[in-house]
């Protein structure tokens, strides 16, 4: 069998285990089939979340295994680039690609420094273009909400019409296992699709388009691969036909068959090729570093250094000219303070995926430069469980912290405010009080009071401030709504 | 077409051919993720009330007391004249409880796993083809299913439990001039041939207590919050559309404050009774009397489907027998 046959197999396996561990990433969890792991694999995420003890453990173990195999990561594992594999492995049929050994840019390096040391700063960009939470991201909030929405919808139209057994059958099957009993929403899915999609429009051009000129991550992992034990040997090989480099898609392989390994991530297309001389992966001594020092040209050079400081420095303070200093949105139980909060959240969306009454939704620049797509709970699409603690669990960096059950029952995330000229009781006398029913504190956070309003003398809800939490419940279930705004408001604290 | 699209992947490109092709991508996003129409409202099919069946019992009303739950139980069914009078051979059997709560069952914000098991297994040894066991919650509904500890037992116990289906709310066809307008009602909670409503007893913000009448509201879909509003008239027209065979109301904890959904052991009580009825009305007079030693004309709700003719509240008149094992 040939190596890109393996590979493509492998990939897909992997790709379809992680896409399972996505889907499945709900109520209840699974202890061991858990997505969390793979966020805490990126050496990036021990960075974003100034080196949180699992998370280093995790990301120093796939930085051994890079040092030992080389980018396999990128190559075999990476969901990104198994799409940009299978999109240009479709593309293969129209037109051929052919490379000619550019220069590899060193733009990237530049790139990963800069959003590392902005991330200390406390301004975090990592998760932009971190393709793990890219991909996670787009395959929460859209392709996840709306197959699960398409497909609900679609059996709502085939149920509706008494379709006999068989039907049924598979209804029941899928119900609550690939669907979800309902509608599943996200704010601002279409942007998030857009930014994981267009990367991809780039494989017209080049194979590996992000992975050669932008991808953080692998620029993390080629700072290793550099002295990788696995290392492409080309024998003796100098016949110039150079087919090798035409095929590598990552321009690993120079005109004059010399090797740039921390390029190359070991997709082994470069031994299946009809050659004469078969090239070969073998283990090789770490340090014997083959010519290529100038693989990317000149080194750091004035302008560069000038251009990319100037670009760190103007993104900086722009995030201090947009920056909300109060928290204005309410953001789950357990997460830490506004700032610090900003800075370690990677942006994977397992919270906002994982929570069971669709509450948590991204953000866009309501919270600021630095906040696009954290979460914050939504009372319109859903309210905070009381019993659950599933977010804290899910998050890969803990910028929601992992909290009991019992002390998140007392963790404050906001405080209810009645709206007395919208809830019924307080402008119509109407009695009501489906707020002070669903209130989930012990004692009832919402309390009643005897008002007379025209005339009759009913029950009205008000507000025990030391007892609320802040859950959204009352907001979301409130009956009561003028120009979508309800009877009862939580405001953030 | 295919042609056309091959001369385009397969071409040089040049700028304004890549635009092209981003155009063209983009705007096939944006097609298909064109908000689908919302369909969670109620259909356009109507659904019929529920003729229910004309049962005579031995007693209009009988209390168990005791410790035993399945004991219990069965006793209660056996005074009443047996099971064979609400199941028949065949029928599919509705057995409603409330586990609208997140709550585990010593809070007693959800009615007692233990005795719905127990009465599930009565009726598949009464014959029953098949009994539903649903509820529409108010919290998420996995978490209440499971938490409740009622779909663990009643499975355990033949039942079918379930999750509500969106597509089976059908608007009622609710009586002209109703206040209830045409609210969506499961279906299977009307297309079945006996709906047992099992109620646990607990207070209630604004129904002051909560028995088999305001159970009922968990086979109302929609938005349910709306239903608060004139609660005492849209509920006495949800019982007149249900019409439930038999009620038991689950009085062995009872939950005496911050109802309906508590959350402090120190409002439970125990009260280790059983109330079973095929009066909704009579039973929650009973269970208010009873339980919670209130005056049933002080219930509004109560008092409001009495005044409708739905059921007897008047308990001194109605033949009741009370039993302790």
């Amino acid at each position: 069998m040939k190596i890109k046959t393996i590979k493509r197999i492998t990939q897909s396996f992997i790709f379809v285990l992680i896409c399972l561990a996505f889907w499945y990433l709900r109520y209840p969890l699974s202890d061991w089939f858990n997505p969390v792991y793979f966020f805490q694999l990126s050496p990036l995420a021990a960075a974003a979340s100034f080196f949180l003890k699992p998370v280093i453990l995790i990301s120093a173990g796939l930085i051994i295994f890079t040092f030992i195999f080389g980018r396999v990561f990128c190559g075999w594992i990476c969901p990104y680039g198994t799409i940009m594999d299978a999109i240009s492995f479709f593309l293969k049929f129209f037109r051929k690609y052919k490379e000619n050994y550019p220069k590899p840019l060193k733009s990237k390096y530049f790139l990963l420094a800069v959003l590392i040391i902005l991330s200390f700063f406390g301004f975090q960009l990592i998760y932009l273009f971190e393709p793990v939470t890219v991909f996670a991201r787009a395959f929460y909030f859209t392709l996840y909400s709306l197959k699960n929405n398409l497909l609900t919808d679609l059996f709502y139209k085939l149920m509706s019409a008494d379709p006999g057994a068989v039907v049924e059958g598979i209804y029941s099957v899928f119900k609550s296992s690939i669907i979800e009993n309902r509608h599943v929403v996200f704010n601002n899915s279409l942007i998030t699709f857009i930014f994981f999609a267009l990367p991809l429009f780039f494989v017209f051009f080049k194979r590996r388009f992000w992975c050669r000129y932008i991808c953080p991550l692998g620029t993390c992992l080629a700072a290793v691969a550099k002295f990788s034990l696995l290392k492409r040997n080309s024998g003796i090989c100098s016949s110039g036909c150079s087919g090798c480099v035409s095929q590598c898609r990552m321009n690993a392989i120079k005109k004059d068959n010399s090797y740039v390994p921390q390029e190359c991530i070991v997709c082994g297309e470069c031994i299946d090729i009809p050659c004469g001389k078969k090239s070969k992966f073998t283990f090789s001594f770490p340090f014997k570093i083959q010519s290529e020092k100038n693989a990317y040209g000149a080194g750091v050079t004035r302008k560069d250094f000038i251009l990319w400081s100037a670009a760190a420095v103007t993104l900086f303070f722009s995030k201090k000219i947009f920056a909300k200093e109060q928290r204005n949105v309410i953001r789950p139980p357990g997460s830490l303070e506004e700032d610090l909060f900003k800075q370690k959240c990677i942006r994977c969306g397992n919270c906002i995926k994982v929570c069971v009454t669709n509450g948590l939704q991204p953000v866009l620049f309501e919270t600021g430069l630095d906040g696009v797509w954290t979460p914050k709970l939504d009372a319109n699409t859903g309210y905070c469980e009381y019993e659950c603690v599933l977010c804290g669990e899910v998050c890969p960096t803990q910028a929601i912290e992992k909290l009991s059950e019992s002390l998140k029952k007392e963790t404050k995330i906001g405080i209810a405010k009645i709206q007395k000229d919208i809830c019924v009781p307080w402008r119509d006398g109407l009695e009501c009080l489906v707020c002070e029913e669903h209130c989930p504190v012990a004692s009832k956070a919402i309390k009643l009071q005897k008002i007379t309003v025209n005339g009759n003398e009913i029950q009205a809800p008000y507000i025990e401030e030391e007892l609320c939490v802040g859950c959204s419940i009352c907001e979301n279930k409130c009956p009561a709504s003028n120009n979508n705004k309800k009877g009862i408001l939580i405001e953030p604290i | 077409m295919i042609k056309k699209i091959t001369k385009l992947l397969s071409q040089n490109y040049t700028r304004k051919s890549f635009l092209k092709i981003f155009a063209a991508a983009l705007s096939a996003v944006l097609f298909s993720t064109l908000k689908t129409k919302k369909i969670f409202a109620a259909g356009t099919k109507k659904i019929n009330p529920r003729p229910g069946r004309k049962i005579s019992t031995n007693y209009d009303l009988v209390s168990v007391q005791g410790d035993n739950i399945p004991l219990m139980a069965k006793k209660l069914i056996d005074e009443l004249g047996g099971i064979q009078k609400f199941v028949k051979k065949g029928d599919i059997v509705v057995v409603k409880p409330n586990m609208g709560w997140n709550r585990t069952p010593e809070y007693a914000a959800n009615t007692n796993p233990e005795l719905v098991a127990a009465v599930v297994k009565i009726c598949l040894d009464a014959g029953a083809k098949r009994v539903n066991v649903f509820d529409n919650t108010c919290n998420e509904e996995k978490m209440c299913y499971k938490n409740s500890g009622v779909e663990q037992a009643a499975k355990k116990a033949g039942a079918n439990v379930y999750f509500m289906d969106s597509f089976r709310y059908l608007s009622g066809n609710f009586p002209e001039g109703s206040s209830m307008d045409d609210y969506p009602v499961y279906a299977d909670a009307v297309n079945c041939d006996c709906f047992i409503n099992m109620p646990i007893a607990k207070t209630h913000g604004l129904a002051k207590l909560t028995f088999s009448i305001k159970n009922l509201m968990g086979v109302c879909g929609g938005n349910r919050s709306t239903m608060h509003w004139n609660i005492d008239k849209k509920l006495a027209e949800v019982l007149a559309f249900i019409k439930p065979d038999l009620n038991i109301i689950d009085g062995y904890r009872i939950l005496t404050a911050n109802g309906p959904r508590g959350g402090n052991l120190s409002d439970v009580k125990k009260m280790s009774t059983f109330i079973a009825s095929t009066d909704a009305v009579l039973a929650d007079a009973y269970a208010t009397k009873h339980l919670f030693d209130m005056n049933p004309k002080d219930i509004s709700h109560i008092n409001f489907a009495a005044e409708k003719g739905l059921g007897n509240i008047n308990i001194n008149s109605a033949k009741i027998k009370k039993i302790k094992i």
